[in-house]
């Protein structure tokens, strides 16, 4: 896909219950957004309300409220729970 | 660098007086229960007898009746709620479970949950109306025993509940609300190449954050169904949140007035007596006082998790890690949602080991719903791992400190939980203290050293400011923060330093909701970082406006002024006297009005913390008593805005963590009833009971802040609990097979186990 980034995407463990085991996926996109819509159309158990659930570090920043985030070229993004504290 | 001032900076690194300091020591702040409005009338809360069991029927009628009595409020005034978690600020919350805490539906789940309320004129006739209210049980068997609770034909506290896991929702209800795990490598391997192994399980009890300002609000309703609310609470932003949620109300129609805090560790990051007072309230017609007593506190707040944490570590001859495993298990209280998983992604995080394995319960019982307790999960989960390793080290005759340096994370070292660290000061701690002198000093006959280290994430989240200029060019700072350790004061030496104008030119505010923008809660050793974060970016705005102002005054292109030491100044060959803040304050009128600025964030970029502990302690042989004699903590504060507040952080978390250690339960009957509920009987450590803490501050930037703040709140209280426990085994002379793992560490258990080791 031309403009398309090949990034890869680790699920946090408890998110495998709705990607069927999978803990890891590279798909081709270039935003945050992008990346929701495919990973809800491969997995369809995800949607959008668990993937609000998580925080995501791209390239190891993590980012609480990633909506319009762009991704870089081989961009590494986990999914991590959200962390609160006292 | 121990807190110096830095030169590189004018205001930020000093130990300014603070702002607040006279208020409070005088007596002239208001906190919570100092509030009152005319015509306000007293709530009182009717709490369950019973740690679990069925609610038959509630009749109020005869407390109704009372002369003096102006409402009443049960959870049948609490708007339906479906059950299910949901975003909500920093996480996940399930507003059924959250409305039942407020006031119980259909089974009461704890000893002390509320039940009912009342608003009468006085605080004498709500407390005899209370007596009114009857309340017909069907008293269930109670669920205490962390262990027992998970076991398949355990009481069930929610008929519905199954454990979500990795695999999905379980279809046979239990008292396991969740279960989930993190791994990378495989731990097989690594064990199986391990020249030692060490495996213990650690158990620490349910502990209370011990602020000593009970919870207390004032709430007044009108016709217009607004509501106003004064409280005082770690997030006025987060009141009027869940306050508009519970009651099914917009936001707009809650305005929550932030008064003075003492003291909240967490514990004051949910509510439970504002949506009441506002039912009662609006009942009423009278605005609605209501404040706990200490006992309230204790029964029927959110304390810290206790804990089941076994570990297994296995290392190389040389003290190379090679597998770590953790199985943790944390209660959650009456309603899901303990610390499991910040517990589990902390346990192991200071090790590089490439084999780790961590599994974690969240596990129901009837005991109170928690809460958050400085760096939620990871004292518990720290107290197991850094035992464990201490274990090791003594089994390979490592010194501790070198064999977590031979371990340590680092810059570009990878997380369990995914990321890479950025900059971090783990191994600056650690090197800073094993040259310390404590370290070197030599123990006496019955004393005993341990050390451990600790970590904490810290967040950023969302944070506004506003600055205004009064006219004669002080700066008023507002934030959205409460001020619970130290903020006005940071917000004022970070505004000072990106203004260039002195200290006692800035005046910092905590602004109600109305006022500021939206701020998340303070805690997570967020709000130096991230509400600091928006004051320096308003600080910048304000000064391009006082540039362009200035041009206009100077008749110059904006580009050549410069801002400096608070001054607009222009390019000496024109010639051009440099316009003070005062100067541009009072030609405000004819430079396009008044002087403020704004900014918000989503503040990224939050740099965790590291700290190290090392402690001595002295164990009395005839009574198992132990004495703490020497405490050093070290910590990775980023950097320093006022080393002060950064040092009674650091010294806060250790003192609350050896209190955890050493005295701090909450001890329950067979029947639920918690047997301490007060400070005579749940004793937190005095003053008296412990040397000056020593502390120092390493200073590693984070790279994710204009000034390098990482946020000091959570990780000190990590590494406490870990080292007692390992400076009493050493002082029993427990080698390196730990004899006392389960916490508190009280004299009965001390002595039995030094009995125990001497045959």
């Amino acid at each position: 896909m031309l403009g398309f980034h090949m990034v890869k995407i680790i699920f946090a463990s408890a998110m495998e219950q709705y990607t069927r085991g999978e803990k890891e996926i590279r798909i081709n996109v270039t935003t945050y957004r992008q990346a929701c819509e495919l990973l809800m159309r491969e997995f369809p158990l995800l949607n959008k309300e668990t993937l609000s659930e998580f925080s995501v570090a791209i390239d190891d920043e993590i980012i609480h409220e990633p909506l319009l985030e762009s991704f870089e070229l081989n961009s590494v993004v986990f999914f991590v729970p959200k962390i609160a504290a006292g | 660098m121990s807190g110096q001032t830095s030169s590189e900076y004018k205001y930020i690194g000093t130990r300014s007086i603070r702002p607040d300091g006279a208020d409070k020591v005088t007596g002239r702040a208001n906190y919570g229960a100092d509030f009152f409005l005319p015509g306000m009338v007293h709530g009182k809360i009717l709490r369950s007898p019973l740690a679990h069991a069925k609610i038959l029927s509630i009749d109020v009628s005869a407390a109704l009746a009372m002369p003096g009595v102006l409402s009443i409020a049960t959870s049948e005034d609490l708007p339906d709620m479906n059950a299910g978690t949901e975003s909500a600020g920093e996480g996940e919350v399930d507003f059924y479970d959250f409305s039942c805490n407020v006031l119980a539906r259909e089974k009461v789940l704890y000893h002390g949950q509320a039940v009912a309320a009342v608003a009468a004129t006085s605080e004498a006739i709500a407390r005899s109306a209370l007596d009114k209210i009857v309340v017909d049980y069907e008293e269930l068997t109670p669920v205490l025993d962390l262990l027992g609770a998970q076991k398949s034909d355990s009481p069930l506290l929610h008929k519905n509940q199954t454990t979500e896991g990795p695999k999905g929702k379980g279809k046979t209800p239990s008292n396991i609300a969740k279960q989930m795990m993190l791994a990378r490598g495989n731990v097989d391997e690594g064990f199986s190449e391990a020249d030692v192994v060490v495996e213990k399980t650690f158990i620490s009890p349910i502990v209370h954050q011990g602020y000593i300002e009970p919870h207390a609000c004032v709430v007044r309703t009108n016709e217009s169904n607004q509501i106003d609310v004064w409280c005082s609470s770690q997030g006025h932003f987060m009141v009027r949140s869940f306050m508009a949620r519970l009651l099914a109300m917009d936001v707009s129609n809650i305005k929550v007035t932030p008064l003075e805090i003492g003291g909240g560790f967490g514990g004051k990051t949910v509510i439970y007596l504002e949506p009441v007072a506002a039912i009662l309230s609006r009942k009423a017609g009278r605005p609605v006082k209501m404040v706990m007593d200490r006992e309230e506190v204790f029964r029927a707040t959110g304390p810290g998790s206790s804990s089941i944490v076994k570990v297994k570590v296995g290392a190389k001859s040389d003290g190379r890690i090679v597998a770590m495993e953790a199985d943790i298990t944390l209660n959650a209280g009456a309603f899901k949602g303990s610390p499991m998983m910040p517990s589990m992604m902390c346990v192991f995080t200071p090790y590089t080991c490439p084999n780790m394995k961590v599994t974690g319960k969240d596990v129901v019982t009837n005991t109170p719903k928690v809460a958050a307790y400085r760096a939620p999960g990871a004292p518990q989960s720290h107290l197991a791992a850094e035992c464990v390793v201490n274990e090791i080290a003594k089994r390979l005759n490592i010194d501790p400190i070198d064999l977590r340096l031979l371990n340590a994370v680092d810059e570009g070292s990878p997380t369990i939980y995914g990321p890479k660290f950025k900059a971090i000061g783990l191994k600056a701690a650690l090197t800073e203290a094993r040259s310390h002198p404590h370290y070197a000093s030599a123990l006496s006959d019955n004393q005993g050293r341990g050390v451990a280290c600790g970590f904490w994430f810290n967040v950023g989240l969302q944070s506004s400011a506003t600055i205004n200029i009064t006219e004669s060019g002080k700066a008023v700072v507002i934030t959205g923060n409460p001020d619970i350790g130290g903020s006005r004061a940071s917000m004022a030496l970070m505004a000072a330093e990106s203004l260039g104008i002195p200290l006692d030119q800035i005046k910092p505010i905590i602004g109600d909701t109305e006022s500021v923008g939206y701020n998340d809660v303070t805690g997570g050793s967020r709000t130096t970082f991230a509400s600091g974060g928006a004051v320096i970016k308003a600080a910048e705005n304000l000064i391009q406006d006082l540039k362009r102002r200035a041009a206009k005054l100077m008749d110059i292109d904006v580009e050549l002024v410069q801002w400096i030491d608070g001054q607009a100044v222009a390019p000496a060959d024109l010639d051009k006297k440099p316009l003070s803040l005062a100067r541009l304050a009072r030609k405000a009128g004819a430079t396009g009005g008044p002087l403020t600025a704004t900014a918000t964030q989503t503040a990224r970029g939050a740099g965790p913390s590291f700290a190290v502990n090392i402690i001595d302690v002295e164990v009395d042989k005839e009574t198992g008593s132990v004495d703490v004699k020497r405490v050093t903590v070290l910590q990775d504060a980023g950097k320093a805005i006022h080393p002060s507040y950064v040092e009674g952080q650091m010294q806060g978390g250790a003192v609350q963590g050896i209190g955890w250690a050493l005295n701090e339960e909450f001890v329950y009957n067979e029947k639920g009833v918690m047997e301490n509920p007060g400070f005579l009987d749940y004793r937190i450590p005095l003053a008296s009971d412990l040397p000056m803490i020593d502390t120092v501050i390493i200073e590693v930037p984070n790279p994710g802040h204009p000034y390098g703040v990482r946020g000091v709140g959570e990780a000190p209280i990590c590494p406490p609990m870990a080292a007692v426990t390992s400076a009493v085994n050493d002082a029993i002379g427990c080698g390196a097979d730990f004899q006392l793992t389960e916490l508190p560490l009280s004299p009965v258990k001390v002595l039995d186990a030094a009995e125990k080791l001497m045959g």
